[in-house]
């Protein structure tokens, strides 16, 4: 279970999170919603261990990350939304950098990432130099690396983009799998069709506070809206697209 | 700290790390980006072979080893690997996963260690051999210099991260980036200046007492002193005082980095790296000599931007300045007297003194041409191949753009000194005519003939370490032309003249074909974008 406590996290004056609560159960995929800026990616960063919280805890399997990161974050597997990665290695050692940072047996390291590599469709290009690699490419490419170790935790921010369609649909029944299991995915995406979908519950963050919180269908029939894009737009505050379409049309006239 | 490190994810790391900077960053081929670096501190360690043969004692030999091992190990770290402190990637990937700071840090200064005994060694291996061949020394004191070379380049090592990370600690990373220049131009100034003295050495002087060094008080001050005075013989207490300096400054410099360098440490630089992105908004000033067709705004805006943003594009240009002026200095102080008029019979006598002023014709335009080429951000190029731009006005903008901010420049500075002090008007006209016409061809060799879309490729390892051991041997090229034109072409009115128009006829052929050629090049990488 992820268990996050009053979660706060500011920079400068600036407050990115502001005391936000949210339990995650084992099995479930949970989904993060939010307008660009919103809090999404600080709260995941929160929760990788990445940058420290202002205040509040973050407790992974009753682990606090703030006074055991090592062991917490031996739990998670991550697909960053920017991936940075060591371009200069072959994306086989990359694997195997991971793997051993996880402490995995070199065995186990050897077969999963020939496996992933395979199942990703990356093999005949393993031992070529990720720089060479097309975006879809490096986005399977991290997605193997957070399968890797098969962590209990599994944190995606938008784990969709540069994929194509048809791997795309094998994530999606993956992050199933993976629940059925009873993993835990936490889950950040902009495709609001998919989160709809694919996950247990929602939680929608604006201005680094949560706004909503239920299943899709909660969220959908709380504000009154037909489907989640526009409870998603109405949550986030009415907007006029059409009036905001034609100004950016008029704009290039 | 030792208990808290995960000695096989230090390994790990360490080998990984390793892998990543050797590699060359080109698609599928796996070349070693050590390899030219190593040959080049092969050859830099016969500077201390050939010393070795002429020390006047052991530790005036340690004392020099020591130095070169420093100055050339502290030029790698500065140019290099500044990234061991500063570098934000590292962060991105280690802070997710299971990996603490003590190890993070212990896989730094591991990694420091492993690079400072490659390189140092290397550089050793020269004068280990030619110490050996030599009956003054014995096979263990020539091995020797293994240890005090890499104890020396590890000093250093220690020394600057230790020295940009208390910066980085107290300052923003933006200060950092200005004050590190700054040490970056103290540092080249040392480098050059060895340089100069091993010129003088080579020309046989018979003052050649800044060769020999003398143990004194003033060695506890002197950090190549105290690797040098474990070869004092007999040892007595004020030199054990002085060796017990080497270990005492390892284990603290050591200890000051572990308070340092950490994950926390780490998330700080990134974030501080992400604030320093936030510039005020700023008018741009354009400036309509550079032309005023797009393509030259836009190199202006591009060239602009990377000298107020990227540290190592400042650092290759404005390295320059101080290399010159220490040239300038250097020459007034040792040949007081010797900016003669090169015309006369006593001026081209003495012009060889003076050759050394004229560096900066040989090396601005390759200054200029390597800084162009690369960048951090070469990815971002994908917008100077996919606009459409003329591609020959922007590399002929790229050449008025070094003309006009740093060679004309430097021409009218060092045209004015010369005046000053030969105050022969008319030979300084006659002299920098030809003077102008050599750093014009140079350029339009360097811009046309080897051109290239900027900052479209990514810097390699040693790359810089090397582009400046060619800068030296360039301008030592050019100041020899420009010597043998003194000698054998001044002292002859019609064969001066002649030399001036040949050198006009030449600059044009190559300005006329370096522009064809440069089409042709562009034509080429046009589709090369990967």
């Amino acid at each position: 279970m992820i268990v996050i406590q009053n979660l706060t996290r500011r920079y400068g004056g600036f407050t990115a999170l502001d005391r936000i609560n949210l339990t995650i159960q084992p099995g479930q995929i949970f989904g993060l919603l939010g307008p660009n800026g919103a809090g999404k990616s600080t709260t995941v960063k929160c929760l990788t261990g990445s940058i420290k919280p202002s205040e509040g805890d973050i407790f992974i399997n009753s682990i606090n990350i703030k006074e055991e990161p090592v062991k917490a974050k031996s739990l998670l597997g991550y697909v960053p939304e920017n991936p940075i990665l060591f371009k200069n290695l072959t994306a086989r050692e990359y694997l195997i950098l991971s793997g051993r940072l996880y402490r995995m047996d070199e065995d186990s390291i050897k077969r999963r990432s020939s496996e992933l590599l395979e199942n990703f469709g990356l093999i005949d290009k393993a031992d070529q130099q990720i720089l060479s690699y097309s975006k879809g490419m490096v986005q399977k490419l991290v997605l193997a690396s957070a399968l890797l170790h098969n962590p209990a935790y599994y944190i995606l921010d938008e784990p969709f983009s540069g994929l194509d369609a048809s791997t795309q649909a094998v994530l999606k029944e993956t992050i199933r799998s993976l629940a059925d299991r009873g993993k835990t995915v936490i889950f950040c995406s902009h495709i609001l069709e998919v989160v709809e979908k694919l996950c247990h519950q929602l939680a929608v963050i604006h201005q680094g506070k949560v706004l909503a919180l239920g299943t899709p269908e909660e969220i959908t029939k709380k504000s009154g809206c037909s489907n989640l894009e526009d409870a998603f737009i109405k949550l986030n505050g009415e907007r006029n697209i059409k009036a905001e379409a034609d100004q950016l049309i008029s704009s290039l006239e | 700290m030792i208990n808290k490190i995960d000695f096989f994810q230090l390994s790990t790391i360490v080998k990984f790390g390793f892998i990543m900077e050797t590699r060359v960053r080109k698609g599928q081929k796996k070349r070693n980006a050590l390899l030219p670096l190593i040959i080049m501190y092969f050859f830099a360690g016969f500077i201390v072979g050939f010393y070795s043969l002429k020390a006047p004692d052991l530790f005036s030999l340690a004392m020099f080893s020591s130095m070169v091992s420093m100055l050339l190990m502290g030029n790698f770290m500065l140019i290099e690997y500044p990234h061991i402190v500063t570098g934000p990637e590292d962060f991105s990937f280690y802070a997710i996963r299971p990996v603490n700071s003590q190890t993070y840090f212990a896989s730094k200064i591991v990694l420091t260690a492993v690079m400072t005994f490659i390189l140092t060694g290397v550089l050793s291996l020269p004068s280990i051999a030619m110490m050996i061949i030599s009956p003054r020394f014995s096979i263990v004191t020539a091995l020797s210099f293994l240890l005090l070379n890499f104890f020396s380049g590890l000093f250093i090592s220690l020394f600057i991260i230790n020295f940009y990370s208390f910066l980085l600690k107290y300052l923003s990373y933006r200060v950092i980036k200005n004050v590190s220049t700054v040490f970056q131009f103290v540092l080249f100034i040392a480098i050059y200046s060895i340089y100069f003295y091993m010129t003088n050495m080579l020309r046989s002087k018979p003052d050649e007492s800044f060769l020999t060094f003398t143990y004194n008080f003033t060695s506890h001050f002197i950090p190549p002193a105290w690797f040098a005075s474990f070869y004092i013989s007999p040892m007595e207490l004020p030199n054990l005082l002085t060796m017990a300096l080497v270990p005492l400054f390892i284990v603290v410099l050591t200890a000051m980095a572990y308070k340092l360098i950490s994950m926390d440490y780490a998330e700080k630089i990134s974030e501080e790296m992400l604030k320093s992105a936030v510039v005020k908004n700023q008018t741009s000033r354009d400036f309509p000599m550079l032309g005023t067709e797009p393509e030259s705004r836009a190199v202006f805006t591009l060239l602009k931007n990377h000298f107020k943003f990227s540290t190592q594009f400042r650092m290759s240009v404005l390295a320059i300045i101080p290399i010159t002026v220490i040239y300038f200095i250097m020459v007034l102080m040792n040949n007081p007297g010797s900016i003669l008029d090169p015309f006369t019979s006593q001026g081209q006598r003495l012009f060889s003194d003076t050759i050394l002023l004229y560096i900066g014709v040989g090396i601005f335009p390759l200054y200029i041409k390597n800084a162009l080429g690369y960048s951090y951000e070469a990815e971002a190029s994908w917008i100077l191949y996919t606009s459409p731009y003329n591609p020959i006005n922007l590399i002929k903008a790229i050449r008025r753009f070094t003309l006009m901010f740093f060679i004309i420049p430097y021409l009218i500075i060092f045209a004015t000194v010369f005046a000053f002090f030969t105050q022969a008007w008319w030979s300084t006209v006659k002299h920098f005519t030809i003077v102008t016409l050599l750093c014009l061809i140079q350029t339009d060799i360097l811009i046309y003939m080897l051109a290239e879309i900027p900052f479209s490729k990514t810097p390699q390892k040693g790359q810089r370490t090397i582009g400046m051991f060619l800068r030296i041997l360039l301008s030592l090229f050019t100041a020899s032309v420009l010597l043998g034109a003194v000698i054998f072409v001044y002292p002859f009115d019609t064969g001066y003249w002649i030399m001036l128009i040949f050198l006009f006829l030449f600059a044009l052929f190559i300005n006329f074909s370096g522009k064809k050629r440069a089409g042709k090049i562009l034509a080429k990488v046009e589709f090369t974008h990967d």
